[in-house]
């Protein structure tokens, strides 16, 4: 089992009262698992995600994360943690924008201290995502879906046991959503990466092999497919 | 913490935005190179003053006071062996007969071989050693060249007419400033008694130069003998005494142009600060994204700390280089306070201080809104949000370090702990003041918002309040700068004011002093031959205190608990008679006595603040010498006197029928309708009383404005330092926000608004912003003066709106072309970069 999410509640303090954006949350996933959560704008989807991620701590409940109580961590320890375990790729795509292409994808094995073969394996992660000629380019020289390539290479890059999307096709459109997704597929399963994929979008959560289903912050389905498809 | 990634990332995340960081580290520059000049100069300055302070003084010793050197003392110092020069100084009209122009001057006559250390320059050369040996005198070099006078041509001073024998190129002792007012003359001793200048009631100094070969420690000397002096009113100035008080003058210039230039640097750090903080905004993305692939908060930190630090290093570096270049400007800027000529040399501690205080300030201003990026979250990556950077509590501790680093510089200025605290509490205090009033302007225009004024003035306006907006920041550095130049203008307005209102309608604008009693009659007719009026036409006796509450004038000067002050003791006392006071007076207490009855009890009547320097009140007696016969008095009123007419005041007033038959001279208060009848009546005068001297308000208004010229002068130059500093920081704000303006102005274009109504826009943020850093400085600017105005310089508060309304236009305009001129870049973006979220 790679995560846990045991009895998680979330709670925002509003003006008048509390708001409960996470109610209950139970569910584990296992190693090399591919899972989509989908449900409506306002469901907790995100919240979620950031949550199983270690980017931020439940009001209550456990969150184990390759065998580690995540959510009971200080930030330093979660940073550790999400260096070596997670990868990360995001809907506007987050990549640093004073850096080239391959000292984007370099960083995160620069932050484990493995400098000395980041570079060759940030070239041949940019190969593998069809940016062999733009290295050296900055995001703003890149388009849309060459930008998501860069981060699909990031996410990549540390070997991460779990990988997490956050509506990673959002912000492209059908034909070169359709293009990222198949190499988001292809690399997890290269790369025996669990995957963890938020998202409004059916026909992407239908090419996992789990389903689950929020509303007004509980899970209201949990279902597993047989296959997962790739085209 | 992973260094070489740490390092590596601050470079390659700076690579991008270089230009801005040097933009806002310019304003480091300029505060560092102010710092740097200003020590450098003081440092040229003091090693000069040990190096001349003795060729300053001409002499290993002075003595001197407003009376020969009494026979008693002079016995004491002819026994330390060496050599002595004699002089007596006095102001005096001359008359020059080749112009038919008379001029007021300070006269000396020297005797001796004066000086003995240093060289009185002159041209020719050989002239300042032969120019007492007839009937020659050498003339300030500036008066020559204004009046186009020649060696060879003559000069009258009192009953001799004298060639000029040489231009003076220097002067001992004296600092240019007032020269034009009364430009020196030397003559022999004899000759400046022979012109029958010096005469009873004359303001005569005497002072006798002294070269000692005995090896006397002459420190000493003056120490075992200090009452004698003190208790005959002579001052005694040795080498060090000089040394000590061009040091004390100095560093009091120096400490002064210091606290400007810690202002400036602490305003540019106020700059570096708020960019900073803008600078961590523009970061924050960047900062969650790191965090979020597994960077430290600590880590992240040291990032941004690294690239501040090595931006500030450089700026200080250059800041440091420029300033040991600018101080080769300050003598020429200082110019009129300097006694010689400083040597300009590269000052390593000044230096050393400079780039120490830079570094020290520079990251600990940064430091402060640095600390929050620590705090980034790095779920912002999943949730964009303008939500502030969380302040860090260690942010206490950056602003108490940020008081301790000024305390301890003000600390190494004056060496006083307590100085340095009252020091750094004022400035505290001034941008407290500053940030509060800034606070309170912008508080107001968002209070009283004009809802229903057009899109352009309220989307212009409300700019003002945009996130990363520099509003305040920019309101505290372009209103301090402001404030300065106006209260500046508005102090010399007020002086120039009072002065002129002084000859205003039937003021009287001129004195003759100096007449003796004999040529009352000769004066009235030569003032009436003008159509001039005789205002005043007054008595003058010289006397002397003798006694008073059964003391003797000796008795009071050992008495070391009496509160009476030494300078009202020993005062020569120039008194009037006269039935009436002047209108212009204020009696405080008791009643005025016109005219003295014949009794005993002779009634006087004191000035308020000579009274209270005397320690006597009504009733109390008091004993004159009057030119060796005693007369006692008491004390029947005292008054308050009003300076602020230019009449003649006396301290001491006597009933008339005492003093008719005591030695005196006259004093005549009259008004000139002119410049041509005032030089025309001066020539009257001086031809026919070559003793007496005539002041007119010309010379006095010269005089002024010589002194507040070159007094504005450093002002203006420190004014325009802080604006310049404001407005790097408004220009730095701009590049800093130019995203989001950027992103504004393309959404503006988009929804239909063409380029001209976007800098319509601009136009109005820059007016308000101009405008509200200006009224802010106007506003200080005229709570000082009208504080410095009453409190200090006790003038009328008549100010003058024109020259404000002028400084106000200047900087409005001054901040709109600038900002309008940076904001080119961002109206003519192309809507498309934007949507590519460049």
């Amino acid at each position: 089992m790679i995560l846990e999410a045991k009895e998680i509640f979330k709670t925002y303090k509003g003006v008048n009262k509390e708001l409960t954006v996470l109610d209950n949350i139970n569910f584990q996933i296992e190693q090399a698992e591919t899972l989509a959560i989908v449900g409506p704008s306002g469901s907790g989807k995100t919240t979620l995600l950031g949550l199983c991620a270690g980017l931020d701590n439940p009001t209550s409940g456990l969150i184990q994360l390759a065998g580690e109580p995540i959510s009971q961590m200080t930030e330093n320890e979660k940073a550790d943690l999400r260096n070596r375990k997670v990868g990360f790729i995001f809907q506007n795509f987050q990549l640093l924008p004073t850096l080239t292409a391959l000292e984007n994808v370099m960083i995160p094995l620069e932050l484990q201290g493995r400098a000395k073969g980041a570079k060759a394996k940030a070239t041949e992660l940019l190969e593998r995502v069809g940016l062999a000629g733009r290295h050296h380019h900055y995001p703003s020289q890149l388009s849309g879906g060459e930008q998501q390539r860069v981060s699909l290479a990031r996410a990549f890059s540390n070997d991460p046991a779990i990988l997490f999307a956050d509506e990673p096709t959002g912000n492209l459109d059908e034909e070169t959503g359709l293009i990222v997704e198949n190499l988001l597929f292809e690399l997890n399963q290269e790369m025996k990466t669990t995957l963890v994929i938020v998202t409004h979008d059916l026909e992407l959560a239908n090419k996992t092999n789990r389903i689950i289903k929020l509303k007004g912050g509980k899970i209201i389905h949990d279902q597993f497919i047989k296959t997962a498809a790739i085209k | 913490m992973n260094w070489p990634l740490i390092i590596k990332t601050a470079i390659r995340d700076s690579r991008k935005d270089r230009s801005k960081l040097l933009l806002f580290m310019s304003s480091i520059i300029l505060g560092v190179a102010a710092l740097v000049a200003i020590n450098s100069f003081n440092d040229n300055l003091v090693r000069d003053i040990d190096l001349q302070s003795k060729s300053l003084l001409g002499a290993d010793m002075t003595v001197g006071g407003n009376k020969p050197i009494p026979a008693s003392l002079l016995a004491s110092l002819d026994s330390l062996g060496g050599e002595h020069s004699t002089e007596v100084e006095l102001f005096s009209m001359s008359y020059l007969p080749s112009v038919d122009q008379s001029q007021f001057v300070r006269l000396k006559g020297l005797k001796g071989d004066f000086p003995y250390y240093g060289k009185l320059v002159t041209e020719p050369a050989s002239a300042a050693s032969s120019y007492k040996s007839g009937n020659y005198a050498l003339v300030d070099d500036g008066m020559m060249l204004q009046y186009k006078l020649e060696v060879g041509d003559s000069i009258k001073l009192g009953d001799i007419t004298f060639s000029i024998h040489g231009r003076l190129m220097n002067a001992f002792g004296n600092v240019d400033v007032g020269t034009s007012f009364a430009p020196s003359v030397y003559i022999a001793r004899e000759q400046a008694e022979a012109s029958k200048l010096i005469q009873a009631g004359s303001l005569v100094n005497y002072k006798n130069y002294y070269k000692i070969t005995s090896g006397v420690n002459l420190d000493l000397w003056k120490k075992e003998r200090r009452s004698l002096f003190r208790n005959e009113s002579m001052r005694v100035t040795t080498i060090e005494d000089q040394r000590e008080n061009l040091q004390e003058a100095f560093s009091n210039l120096n400490n002064f142009l210091n606290i400007v230039a810690l202002i400036s640097l602490l305003l540019a750090c106020i700059g570096v600060a708020s960019s900073v903080l803008i600078y961590v905004k523009t970061k924050v993305q960047s900062i969650a994204i790191l965090r979020c692939l597994g960077m430290k908060g600590e880590e992240a930190f040291m990032v941004y700390f690294l690239q501040i630090v090595a931006f500030g290093l450089m700026s200080v570096l250059v800041g440091v280089a420029i300033g040991s270049f600018i101080q080769t400007v300050l003598p020429i800027v200082l110019k009129g306070f300097l006694p010689y000529e400083v040597n300009m040399a590269i000052s390593p501690s000044a230096m050393i201080k400079g780039f120490l205080m830079g570094i020290v300030i520079t990251t600990l201003f940064a430091l402060g809104p640095l600390l929050g990026v620590r705090n980034i979250t790095p779920l912002k990556t999943l949730r964009i949000s303008d939500e502030p950077v969380k302040a860090d509590p260690l942010r206490w501790l950056i602003y108490a370090l940020i008081v301790l680093s000024i305390a301890g510089f003000m600390y190494s200025l004056t060496g006083s702990i307590l100085d340095a605290g009252i020091f750094t509490a004022g400035i505290l205090v001034a941008f407290l003041v500053l940030f509060g009033v800034a606070k309170l302007v912008t508080w107001s225009v968002k209070k009283f918002f004009p809802k229903r004024a057009s899109f352009v003035l309220r989307q212009g306006l409300s700019n003002l309040y945009r996130p990363n907006n520099q509003t305040q920041t920019l309101i505290v550095s372009i209103g301090l700068g402001t404030g300065i130049l106006t209260l500046l203008f508005i102090l010399q307005g007020l002086i120039l004011g009072n002065v002129e209102d002084m000859g205003a309608g039937n003021q009287p604008n001129m004195i003759v002093f100096g007449i003796e009693s004999d040529q009352k009659e000769a004066i009235e007719s030569i003032t009436k031959s003008h159509e001039m009026p005789v205002i005043q036409h007054v008595p003058v006796v010289t006397m002397d205190l003798a006694a008073w509450q059964g003391r003797t004038k000796k008795e009071w000067l050992k008495d070391s608990t009496r509160i009476a002050s030494r300078w009202a003791i020993n005062r020569e006392a120039r008194v009037s008679y006269r039935e009436e006071m002047s209108p212009d007076d204020e009696l405080i207490e008791g009643i005025y006595t016109g005219v003295h009855d014949g009794g005993d009890s002779i009634l006087i009547s004191l000035d308020q603040r000579y009274a209270e320097g005397l320690d006597v009140k009504i009733g109390d007696p008091l004993t004159w010498n009057v030119q060796g016969a005693l007369i006692k008095t008491y004390v029947g009123s005292i008054r308050k006197i009003n300076f602020r007419k230019m009449e003649s005041r006396f301290f001491i007033l006597f009933p008339t029928g005492v003093l008719e038959q005591a030695p005196q001279f006259m004093i005549l208060v009259t008004k000139s309708p002119n410049k041509q009848v005032t030089a025309a009546f001066r020539n009257d005068v001086v031809k026919a009383m070559p003793n007496a001297s005539v002041i007119d308000l010309g010379n006095i208004l010269l005089t002024l404005n010589e002194i507040i010229t070159k007094v504005s002068y450093v002002i203006k130059f420190m004014a325009g330092f802080s604006i310049l500093i404001g407005l790097i920081v408004l220009i730095s704000s701009l590049f800093l926000s130019k995203f989001q303006r950027i992103r504004e102005s393309v959404l503006l274009r988009t929804l239909g608004a063409v380029e001209k109504k976007i800098y319509r826009i601009s136009a109005v943020e820059y007016a308000a912003l101009g405008s509200l850093s200006a009224l802010t400085g106007i506003l200080l600017a005229l709570v000082g003066s009208f504080l410095l105005a009453k409190f200090v310089f006790e003038l009328d508060f008549n100010i003058s709106w024109w020259p404000i309304l002028g400084i106000f236009v200047f900087i409005v305009a001054l901040t709109i072309v600038i900002g309008l001129w940076n904001s080119r870049d961002v109206v003519k973006r192309s809507p498309l970069e934007v949507l590519r979220n460049v």
